[in-house]
Formats: C-alpha cells, structure tokens, sequence
C-alpha cells in the first residue's frame, strides 16, 4: 500500500530527518512529525495518518508503548514501532500495546518498507474481519 | 520483516522458581529435628549431633538467621533431654548441661555462617544484575548513535550528484549496519562475552548480495559456515573485513557477467579460517596486494593484523578470487 500516510514520531532531530526521506523515497507520504506523546496524540487526531512509526523509547516521562496503547485504542491506527534492541522485554511491552510490528535500528529502506507493509496489510485484514463478523458495524 | 506475531514466545512471562516459604521451611525443620530427637532418644548413647546440622541448615538458608538459631536451640535441647537419660545411668549430671551448650553455640555459629554467605550471594546476584542492565543501557545507546551516524550519512549523501560518491556514503551504512547487528546479537543472546559470528556473517552476506548484486547478474550464494564463537572486539573487526570482501567481490568480480556464484565459508580449527570466493573476472596479472592496496585491501590487511591473523589472496579453482583470513581461536585471541 504505497501513498500511505504515515506520521512520525521520534524524538532524534537527525534520525526524523533520515527517515522522512526514507519513507518518501519508498513512496510514502509524510502525515506529519511529533517527538513526544503527546504531541503524537494530537497528531493522530489531527493528521489521521494510516500508520505510526514509533520510537519505543521517547524522551520525556510517557515512552512509546504508553502512546501506542491510546492511539491504538482511541484512533485504531497501526503502529509499527523504531526500536534499538529487540530483546524479549521490549518486546513484550510492544505486543502489550498492540503493535504491529517493529523496526530495528539503524534501520534500512528494506526493512522499513517490510514491516509497513505488513503492518497495513494485517490492519486491513482486522478492519474486514470485524466487518464481516458484524455487518451491520 | 519484523513482526511481532512471530515472536508468541515473548508473552511468556519470566517463570522464577517458588521460593520455599519461610514458615513452610521452619515447620519442615521442627518436624526433622522431632524425628531425629525422636532416633536420639529411642539409641541411646548413639551420637546424633551432626544429624541435627541438616534441620538447622534448612531453616537457616530458607527462613533466615533468627530461624536458624531457634532451631538450634531446639536441636540443642532436644539432644539434652536424650543425653540426660544416659547421664542418669552414668551418674555424670552437669555432662548434658555443658554438650547442650556447645552444641546450642555450634549451631549458633553455623547458623550465622550460612546465613551471612546467602547474604552475600544476594547482594551478588543483585550487582550481577544491576551491572547487566548497565552493559544493556550501553549497546542500547551504542545502537542509537550508529542510527545517528547512518542518518547523517545518508542526509550528506543527498548532496552529492556522483552516483560514485553516493557510493562510498552507501558503503559507510553498511559498515555500521554490520557493527549494529553484532550488538543486536550479543544483546539478543544475553551473553555479552562472545557471539557466535556464523550467524553473523550469514546474515550479513544474505543483506548484501540483496541490496548489491549488479544489475542483470543473477548471483547464486552459498554459505558453508561453522559455528565459531568469537568476542566482541574481534567480532566488529572480522565483520567489517567480511563486509570489505563481499563488497569488493559484489562491485568488481562480476562486473559484465550475466550470472555468477560467491561463496562464503568459515571453518572453526586452529586458526579458524573464513574464505570469501567468486567465480568471477579474477586478479589481475602480477597483482600484489602489499604493494599496491585499494583502500579495501589495505583496510582488510590492517584489520587482520588486527586480530593477530593473516590473510591469503589467490586465484579461485573456477576462476575469481579467493580470499581467505586465518584468525586465532577465542581462547588464544583472548590472551
């Protein structure tokens, strides 16, 4: 699903830079970029994006995995989180909070655009199972 | 691709072993010292002393020190009241009052021992783990400052116009790339002493033909690789000069070609030994490494010094290059 809009959320000035042009040069278009959760939730609500890429480990007193629960909760938007270590604590947080899945760092444009697409695709396939269990939704 | 759904393991939660309760501990403790006071007392002149150490021991390691030492004083006065009938009949009256006293003052001093080094090993265990988050906390930083340097590399290489120098930045990110999954692994497998780099360099050398292969060749790679535990130091070194050797097999050994085969190999022995082939265009006559290096070759020369190993460059069998490493084993690398 390239032209998907995918909102940011990291709190490296450089790494935001790197990744908005990774992601446009996949194909992607930038909804917008936020570096701590709270401007992330306003960002979702504002932007409406199709997917989040999340830092785990945000500057500040709310990490990533706090903010993925209320946007997955809230605004029912994938999140694919950023992380630097895939370790089973990490992990099992991100499952927690209903990630989608995960993108280690350094990330690569291959990487990046895997984890996407898995991540839209497996959200589309929720969204038309829960329509086809409840029609009238 | 990483998805979380592959990973249903993770949900598990860390299952510690059940801590014997205290008050089970001590109640278990007084049940054994009934029945070997029950034995010291049915045998008579039998020396049960030493039995009662196990008692004291239990309560001791899973109640504490105070449990310990009222089990010792009960182990104590148990022994009293059967040495007192024996006393009786040899008309020795203050001999169980004095053994009642060592013996109260021997369990004592075990109790005290025993509950001091599990004391200790506690606080051992506690610095263990504070020390292993420490490390942890330094990969996870080390990890994001190579996210830094990679993106500061790929923002500068969006101002250049040479596709040749754009190259060069590309060939920076791999490196990193490379030193960051090392720390992916150690910090993946816990053990922060040694990694076991066939996994490394398979996944490595998977990574680059797919992102280098030339365009129009169809590459076959084939990885024979052994398990070869090696430390971190030499770890980031040896991968970096496996990077050096598949790029420059990628970049230059099929150059024209519409199809060809690169083969990795390591090999644990004394010295291990990690070969990088190519069928492809060859070396070119009367080349010498040592006499006139691209920035490559003399990175891998450097490094291979490095790691107090040598390296051999010659004509494949089918043609290409070979090259192979020898470097030491992890005990020998260690001294």
């Amino acid at each position: 699903m390239t032209n998907a809009r995918i909102l940011i959320v990291e709190d490296e000035a450089i790494t935001v830079s790197a990744l908005k042009r990774e992601l446009v040069s996949l194909g992607y278009e930038i909804a917008g970029t936020a570096s701590t959760t709270d401007e992330a939730l306003r960002a979702v609500e504002i932007h409406k994006p199709d997917l989040v890429l999340m830092d785990i480990t945000l500057a500040g007193g709310v990490n990533g995995v706090v903010a993925a629960i209320a946007i997955r909760g809230n605004f029912h938007v994938p999140v694919v989180f950023l992380t630097a270590h895939a370790d089973d604590r990490t992990m099992e947080r991100a499952v927690g909070a209903g990630a989608f899945g995960y993108v280690l760092k350094p990330f690569s444009g291959a990487g990046l655009k895997a984890a996407i697409e898995t991540a839209l695709h497996k959200h589309q396939s929720e969204i038309e199972s829960r329509r086809a269990a409840n029609p009238a939704s | 691709m990483n998805t979380l759904a592959t990973r249903p393991a993770l949900l598990a939660t860390d299952a510690k072993p059940a801590r014997v309760s205290r008050t089970a501990a001590t109640a278990l403790a007084v049940a054994l010292v009934g029945v070997i006071a029950w034995f010291d007392y049915v045998t008579g002149d039998f020396s049960l002393a030493v039995f009662y150490l196990a008692p004291v021991v239990l309560a001791t390691w899973y109640a504490g020190r105070a449990s310990g030492w009222f089990i010792g004083l009960l182990s104590a006065a148990a022994w009293f009241v059967a040495d007192q009938k024996l006393s009786q009949a040899d008309g020795e009256v203050l001999r169980p009052y004095w053994n009642a006293a060592m013996l109260t003052l021997t369990y004592g001093i075990v109790a005290h021992l025993l509950s001091t080094l599990e004391r200790l090993q506690a606080e051992l265990h506690k610095r263990v783990e504070r020390r292993t988050a420490s490390l942890a906390e330094v990969h996870h930083r080390v990890k994001n400052n190579l996210q830094i340097i990679s993106s500061l590399l790929m923002l500068q290489a969006e101002k250049l116009t040479n596709a040749a120098d754009k190259a060069v930045f590309g060939e920076c990110r791999d490196r990193i790339y490379s030193m960051a999954r090392l720390h992916e692994q150690l910090y993946s497998s816990g053990d922060f002493s040694d990694v076991d780099f066939a996994a490394h360099l398979r996944a490595m050398a998977g990574m680059l033909v797919h992102s280098h292969t030339p365009p129009g060749c169809t590459l076959t790679l084939e990885v024979l690789a052994d398990p070869v535990a090696v430390d971190l130091d030499t770890a980031v070194t040896l991968g970096l000069i496996a990077n050096e050797l598949l790029l420059n097999a990628l970049k230059h050994g099929f150059d024209g070609r519409s199809a060809g085969k690169l083969t990795v190999e390591l090999h644990a022995g004394n010295p291990n030994q990690m070969t990088v082939c190519d069928d492809g265009s060859g070396l070119p006559p009367g080349f010498d490494a040592k006499k006139n290096p691209g920035l490559g070759i003399e990175l891998v020369l450097g490094m291979t010094k490095q790691i107090r190993g040598e390296v051999k460059i010659e004509s494949g069998p089918a043609g290409g290059t070979c090259t192979t490493i020898f470097f030491p084993p992890l005990s020998s690398s260690k001294t």
